[in-house]
């Protein structure tokens, strides 16, 4: 077998993925393993949890790939400089040691983390958007597509359009830095107080509760959507090059004020912002797409990029875009780009350097449900809860299922752990925290008590595929919960008088109150028997016993905190936090039973 | 917290011993000004029995070395960002300046028309440019 490994790093969100001939065998973001949120440092960890995870060592690599040309992106850092200067100064002086101490040594410093890698083994570098392009088209189901990636800035583009056919993908026009899409929603992110490359999705969260009051001063001073699908930022209400806060003073006095701090109130004017960012950033995505089926005349669109994250867009994209059917990368951020470097290695023509492998695209897709990380086994499970004195059952699966399902018509909140881990920022049922979503207390309680963050957060609900259009105004699959799709009217309950602000998120909107946005939406991921099994059962399980086929999925986390990768994790983060069960693998085990109250966290608490 | 691992490697202990010269060299610069009454010559037979003395007790005084090494990283990425200041203000910002008198902008900053660019391909794989 000829295996490829593929890296991304050393900007945000560090991650390893690895292919052996061609398929995806394993892909692990560094922070699961490093306990740190959005870790930016080389993966090690993650490389070596692929190695393991394949029983292989470095000397069997056929190949690695890079997801960024490193001195590409270091001539881009020092004209952007040359370009703003005089301003830059500070960032200038903070951002070159980095480079030179070892942004640009690639080669180096992976053959240094490879010991055993043999000489002959091409080191190769794709750019930041072919990554994305490739993570987003060669896994996909489509023969043939359109892609379109979207982030905040890769060597120069921002945005990219290409073709994709068989193995072979075409890049056919970008944008380029400074105007970029990704950068003015992270602008908007630092400004209404959250932290920017990990805090975009809060902002997402929170547009429903405002009115886009701001979309015209926005679209006259500081983007102009162009009607070939193109944008302009006007730079002189941002600062890129500030890593912080990434507006200028100009901004502040047009939006009514300095930049909210975390720990400030929300007021109405954040609301009503992010409302305004969201619609502008719905609007120009729609622009893209448009520009995407004219340059490709496909009928099927891929997505990647960090901001094909934004699952609200995504979902206006399938119903009102030109394309007949979309596929969204599930690790869109640059996380998923250490995939698409493998995968643009493993299927590259030989004339660039690649492997030329012929590419079979699989009826689903070649993701392997996203679950593409580590696991233990039952014995690896049961040792460590030996070893923090647990107290458990180990239980026969139809046992389980019914345990749970009991735990959660009580109300009680359950802690998921089952088979491999989740690649990309979402938990899909193997890392997840479930509840009863027609219960209307859940949200705030799994919010507050539990998870310990933000009230206003919604929760995503994960339904049986086959029952997901009785529930939600989706047409096809979301098995990544990577689409918003509104609530199916019949389980709408209508709302007599709506209240204005965060107290909308009082009012029962539907019979699953608990996964009902403020506007009726909700953010879906269907699950299937083949991707899911045991899921899939439990769902089932639920039904049975309730007729209801949904149930809460949120992270298995708490503030501030990765997704739990191991039992440890698990335990400690069960402890520390008010979960009422915790199942790993065949163990179930309750809180009152257990002899700890609390733990030390296992992880590197951030700042929002 | 675990406590740090004993000192055995003959480069540990030639380092830790090394990190005590400083303050012996500023007591001879001192000296030398005639600042402190101790004669320059006993300060330069003080290094080498100073820099023993710490090889043979290399865990005595390794929690000054490692405060040392602190002090140097936390002095170095100042005086670093110093310079790099510097290097901008001499260098890079005349550059930029003669460029954007030759009417070269390597910033698209107009604000209207259309920002599409015609992608030139990938590039090899092999490069890392």
């Amino acid at each position: 077998m000829r295996y490829v490994l593929g890296i991304s790093g050393l900007y945000h969100d560090s991650a390893a993925a690895l292919l052996g001939d061609g398929r995806i065998l394993a892909a692990v973001q560094e922070e699961r393993l490093s306990r740190r949120k959005n870790d930016a440092r080389f993966p090690l960890r993650a490389i070596r949890s692929c190695l393991d995870q394949a029983g292989i060592g470095a000397a069997d690599l056929a190949a690695v790939a890079f997801y960024e040309k490193p001195i590409l992106k270091f001539s881009r850092t020092l004209e952007v400089f040359l370009g703003w200067a005089p301003r830059g100064a500070r960032a200038f002086a903070r951002t070159l040691p980095e480079w030179l101490g070892g942004r640009l040594d690639i080669r180096g410093r992976i053959r240094s983390a490879l010991p055993g890698l043999p000489t002959g083994c091409p080191i190769l570098f794709t750019t930041h958007h072919e990554a994305h392009a490739a993570s987003a088209f060669l896994p996909s189901p489509f023969s043939e597509a359109a892609i379109l990636t979207v982030d905040g800035v890769g060597e120069w583009a921002t945005t990219a359009i290409a073709r994709g056919a068989g193995g072979v993908i075409d890049p056919i026009e970008e944008i380029r830095f400074p105007h970029s899409l990704g950068l003015l929603y992270s602008a908007f992110t630092a400004y209404c107080g959250f932290r920017v490359n990990s805090g975009e999705y809060k902002l997402m969260g929170l547009a429903p509760y405002g009115e886009p009051t701001w979309v015209a001063p926005i679209l006259d001073e500081l983007i102009c959507l162009n009607d070939d699908g193109s944008f302009r930022l006007n730079l002189e209400y941002l600062d890129p090059l500030a890593d912080d806060h990434l507006t200028h003073r100009r901004f502040h006095e047009r939006f009514g004020g300095p930049p909210r701090r975390p720990e400030d109130p929300l007021e109405r004017r954040h609301l009503d912002l992010a409302r305004s960012i969201q619609v502008v950033t719905e609007r120009a995505m729609l622009g893209l797409a448009r520009r995407a089926h004219e340059q490709t005349g496909a009928r099927r669109l891929c997505l990647a990029g960090g901001v094909a994250l934004n699952c609200v867009a995504n979902g206006r994209l399938l119903r009102e875009g030109p394309f007949d059917d979309l596929w969204i990368q599930p690790a869109a951020g640059d996380a998923g780009a250490a995939l698409g470097a493998a995968l643009a290695a493993w299927h590259g023509p030989l004339e660039r350097g690649g492997m030329a492998a012929p590419r079979a695209p699989s009826p689903s897709d070649a993701m392997e449900g996203g679950f593409l990380g580590p696991e233990e086994t039952p014995e690896a499970i049961e040792s460590c809860l030996k070893r923090w004195e647990a107290v458990w059952e180990r239980l026969e699966p139809d046992v389980l299922l019914d345990r749970v399902v009991e735990a959660l018509i009580a109300g009680q909140v359950v802690g998921w752990v089952q088979g491999r881990m989740e690649f990309g920022p979402r938990a899909l049922g193997h890392r997840s925290i479930l509840g009863d979503p027609r219960n209307p207390d859940m949200q705030s309680r799994m919010n507050l008590k539990v998870k310990f963050r933000e009230s206003f957060r919604p929760f995503a609900p994960a339904v049986l595929a086959e029952r997901s259009a009785e529930c939600f105004g989706l047409e096809g699959e979301s098995p990544y919960m990577l689409l918003v799709a509104p609530v199916a009217e019949s389980q709408r309950i209508p709302v007599v008088e709506e209240a204005e602000g965060l107290d909308r998120l009082k009012q029962r909107r539907s019979t699953l109150p608990a996964v009902t946005h403020v506007d009726g939406s909700a953010r879906v991921q269907t699950v299937d028997r083949g991707r899911n099994p045991l899921f899939h059962a439990l769902l089932r399980r639920f039904e049975s016993a309730t007729g209801c086929p949904v149930l809460i999925n949120t992270s298995f986390n708490v503030r501030g905190e990765p997704v739990v990768s191991s039992t440890d994790d698990a335990y400690r983060c069960f402890i520390n936090s008010r979960i009422d069960v915790l199942v790993v693998g065949p163990c179930f085990l309750e809180r009152d039973c257990q002899p700890h109250t609390s733990l030390p966290g296992s992880f590197e608490a951030l700042p929002d | 917290m675990s406590p740090p691992p004993p000192v055995v490697r003959l480069r540990d202990r030639c380092i830790i011993g090394a990190s005590l010269l400083p303050p012996v060299a500023l007591l001879m610069l001192a000296a030398r000004a005639g600042w402190v009454p101790v004669p320059v010559r006993y300060c330069l037979m003080a290094m080498p029995l100073v820099m023993g003395f710490g090889m043979l007790l290399p865990s005595v005084f390794e929690p000054w070395h490692r405060w040392l090494s602190r002090g140097q990283s936390w002095l170095g990425r100042r005086l670093v960002f110093l310079v790099l200041l510097a290097v901008y203000g001499l260098a890079l910002v005349p550059i930029a300046l003669l460029m954007r008198w030759a009417g070269q902008r390597p910033l698209d900053l107009a604000r209207s028309g259309s920002s599409w660019v015609k992608s030139k391909g990938y590039g090899s794989l092999r490069d890392p440019f």
